[in-house]
């Protein structure tokens, strides 16, 4: 029987006559194809808007003949003379060591508080727990910023300013990280109470049970809270900024590299340079993603399963 | 291989529920003691107390001697098995059953250097300058004439101070008085036992003994980790026991049910515990395999030859099993005593009817004397009580009173046809077990009885008959009976010990 006759048959032995218009019959292969095709091409003009700032920046990173804006993209002259430049006649090494280290150790620190602190809460019971649990809850709710003139004033005060940014901006970004403790918390609570018992049974301490039976097996999380807690000093602008205080030592790759366009003479004379920096600063970033994006992932979403 | 003694242990969640009630038990060195109740009863929140994961709201534990109230689990050299498995899933069937050992430390014998040498003969030499000034100082508090006039002027204020209580009427005058009883008896205390500088002298001269004792032999105990060799000994011999050789290297979640508890005793096993505890260990496994573990745990237990305390909901595995049994309720001791006490002389009804399977059948009816014989009359039936229990309610000299008759399944006999002694009965439902019948029975007002007979005794015709709505005459014998007080529930045939009060 063929598909348009069966369509009349259906309409005809219901008790409702409802008409069945005729349907043109598609098959089940063609269709996907379209709706993959639509698809596809969504996604392709979607990777274009996002990708073109990117193409751009390491298209202009690498052009030679002038330094300033131009109305192209494409370079007329290759060369990596940017890049030589930015290393050599720059602070940007200077930088570029500042930022690594405030990075590593902020996630260095950032991550055994955290960690500790979602283990706390996650197993031990104490008094004033759920009500700490609210109370950071609610604290974290208010942005950061509010607190950057009078932490100045308190960093200034310990000279931990200008050229001495470095562990001024460990402090901050290190500071508070325990409230960052939801979602490893919500992931040691899905690992079950008895292995915490049975560890504790065979021997071990709590700070034994952590790190030789929880940490192992909450690799993603881990991950993931090294990779933020890496993150954030990486990118940092706003607080970096106020804390090096136009301070050349001070300062770390992305207010560096802001101060080096941030005069209509340095836009002329750095531009290209400017995006070359861009572009090494995102080099360890994209890295880091390539090769640790599955944990993130399961980082996320596993953190997410019990809140 | 230790004793464990519980004194008067309680557990009390959040100020209000009360999970366990002044527990008392003693467990002998290499006993197997079984904690057998319904769920909720607080078996298993008593054995964690054991183990140190739970808090103990009140009374001492003991193991080996010595209180174990504020250590850690890992400070209370315990094992545990536990109803999971709660094996790490990270680790390889190896690392997992090694994992205790590479916890632990060993004490061992290390030669002293020279320099050591000299040290501990310095602290040796101020030791004993310590010693000599707490001596003095002891001696002159054993004045004992001193010490007795004392003790003699506080017991003379205490009774005064008591007679003035008795004659006291007003409460606030009561409270002072009460207060100042309180502080006499501190002070008496103070007086009986001078113990701080005693103590100290002890601790002292122990120290000094140590140190001269590592002085003579020229070696010091050192705590140090076990090294790899040793372990893999002890971990393939353990496995080698439990036959999981040829999984040592696997990951826990590639093995089936049994394979993994044979792991999580082998974790509890590998290091020299004072007190194996499992928890409902065989309770994830399925019905056959958990047969088969029970008969190994059994064996096992004669080479592990440590003390168990063994936790579960399951009567069956409670008798065959245990050297003793302790049959829990509601946070309350119900009976301890061996299978065959517990199975023979049930303390209360609550334990007849929980040890058994399935269980006793208990009907209210009245016992009576005629002459030194004693009767009961369940469901208008007369069956004289006969033999030892006879024997027993005499000795007790139990009067007559209306009771609750206990008798098991297997001990009711089916008689063919009516007899003063017989009770009518109409079945209900017959449960073929393939050995033995189950058969459900009601009697003419409607009480269930069940009864297990064997299927050997009875004809192929005599099996075809016995479908629903056939009549069945029951009787038993006067041997099989367990007499109930109607009021306490207690047996009429054993001495109550006495119970603590709720």
């Amino acid at each position: 029987m063929n598909p348009e006759k069966e369509a009349v048959v259906v309409a005809e032995t219901q008790a409702d006559p409802i008409v069945l218009p005729p349907r043109r019959h598609v098959g089940m292969r063609t269709k996907n194809r379209i709706g993959n095709t639509l698809i596809y091409i969504l996604l392709i003009l979607m990777s274009i808007v996002w990708l073109f700032p990117f193409v751009c920046i390491i298209l202009q990173s690498f052009r030679i003949e002038s330094t300033m804006m131009t109305g192209y993209i494409i370079p007329k002259e290759w060369g990596f003379d940017n890049y030589v430049n930015l290393f050599t006649t720059t602070n940007f090494p200077r930088w570029l060591l500042n930022t690594l280290i405030i990075s590593l150790a902020t996630a260095v620190l950032q991550s055994v508080m955290i960690l500790c602190m979602s283990y706390t809460l996650s197993r031990l019971r104490f008094n004033g727990r759920t009500f700490l649990m609210r109370f950071m809850l609610v604290l974290g709710m208010f942005p950061g910023m509010l607190t950057m003139i009078i932490l100045y004033r308190v960093l200034a005060d310990m000279n931990m300013t200008q050229q001495n940014s470095i562990p001024g901006l460990i402090l901050v970004y290190v500071a508070s990280s325990g409230m960052g403790y939801y979602i490893s918390k919500g992931f040691f609570d899905t690992i079950p109470k008895s292995l915490d018992e049975a560890a504790r049974v065979d021997g071990a301490t709590r700070a034994q049970v952590l790190f030789k039976v929880i940490l192992p097996l909450s690799k993603p999380i881990v991950i993931y809270t090294i990779l933020t807690a890496f993150m954030g000093p990486w990118g940092d602008f706003v607080f970096a900024a106020y804390v090096a205080f136009n301070n050349r030592e001070g300062m770390n790759v992305a207010v560096g590299l802001q101060s080096m366009i941030n005069t209509p003479s340095g836009i002329n004379a750095n531009y290209t340079m400017f995006c070359a920096g861009g572009v090494v600063v995102a080099i360890p970033i994209t890295l880091l993603f390539l090769f640790l994006q599955k944990y993130y992932v399961e980082g996320v979403t596993g953190g997410a399963v019990k809140g | 291989m230790a004793t464990v003694e519980l004194t008067h242990v309680k557990k009390v969640y959040t100020g209000k529920v009360i999970a366990v009630h002044d527990f008392n038990l003693f467990i002998k060195d290499k006993e197997f003691v079984v904690f057998v109740g319904p769920s909720g009863c607080g078996k298993s929140t008593t054995l964690r107390m054991v183990a140190g994961l739970e808090d103990i709201s009140d009374g001492t534990v003991k193991i080996d001697g010595q209180v174990v109230n504020d250590l850690q689990p890992k400070d209370r050299f315990v094992s545990m098995v536990f109803q999971n498995y709660a094996l790490y899933p990270h680790l390889t069937v190896f690392d997992n059953i090694a994992f205790p050992l590479r916890l632990m430390k060993q004490a061992v014998k290390v030669p002293l250097t020279d320099k050591e040498k000299v040290k501990i003969k310095a602290s040796v030499a101020k030791l004993e300058k310590n010693i000599a000034i707490l001596t003095n100082k002891i001696e002159l508090q054993h004045v004992v004439a001193k010490r007795q006039e004392a003790l003699a002027y506080l017991d003379e204020q205490k009774r005064a101070v008591v007679k003035q209580l008795a004659a006291e009427n007003d409460p606030k005058a009561k409270a002072k008085l009460e207060k100042k009883l309180e502080d006499l008896e501190y002070d008496r205390l103070k007086a009986v036992y001078p113990i701080d500088a005693e103590r100290r002298l002890k601790t002292a001269t122990d120290e000094r003994k140590a140190l001269a004792a590592e002085l003579a032999s020229g070696e010091k105990a050192e705590r140090r980790k076990m090294s790899n060799d040793q372990i893999f000994e002890k971990v393939t011999a353990a496995a080698k026991t439990l036959g999981i050789t040829d999984y040592l290297a696997r990951k826990p979640r590639a093995l089936s049910g049994g394979q993994r508890q044979r792991v999580a005793i082998g974790r509890a096993m590998v290091k020299d515990c004072k007190v194996l505890l499992m928890d409902e260990p065989l309770s994830n496994l399925d019905a056959k395999l958990r047969n088969q573990m029970r008969a190994e745990i059994i064996l096992l237990r004669k080479k592990i030859d440590t003390t168990f305390i063994y936790v579960t909901h399951d009567q069956t595995e409670a008798m065959t099993l245990g050297d003793r049994i302790v049959v829990m309720k509601d946070g309350l001791i119900m009976q301890v005593g061996t299978p065959q006490q517990v199975f023979d002389y049930p303390e209360n009804l609550f334990v007849a009817e929980f040890i058994g399977a399935p269980k006793m059948n208990t009907f209210k009816c009245a016992l009576t004397k005629e002459g030194a014989k004693y009767f009961v009359n369940p469901f208008g039936a007369k069956i004289e009580v006969t033999g030892e229990k006879s024997l027993t309610l005499a000795k007790r000299k139990v009067e007559a009173q209306e009771i609750i008759l206990g008798v098991r399944p297997e001990h009711i006999e089916i008689v063919q046809e009516a007899a003063p002694n017989a009770i009518h009965t109409t079945l209900q439902v017959n449960e073929m077990m393939g050995s033995e019948f189950h058969l459900h029975l009601l009697t003419d007002d409607g009480t269930p009885i069940i009864v297990r007979t064997p299927t050997i005794q009875l004809s192929d015709k005599q099996k075809a008959e016995l479908v629903y709505g056939k009549s069945v005459y029951l009787t038993f014998g006067g041997q099989a009976m367990h007499f109930f007080d109607a009021k306490t529930a207690f047996s009429l045939l054993v001495d109550q010990p006495e119970k603590p009060k709720k």
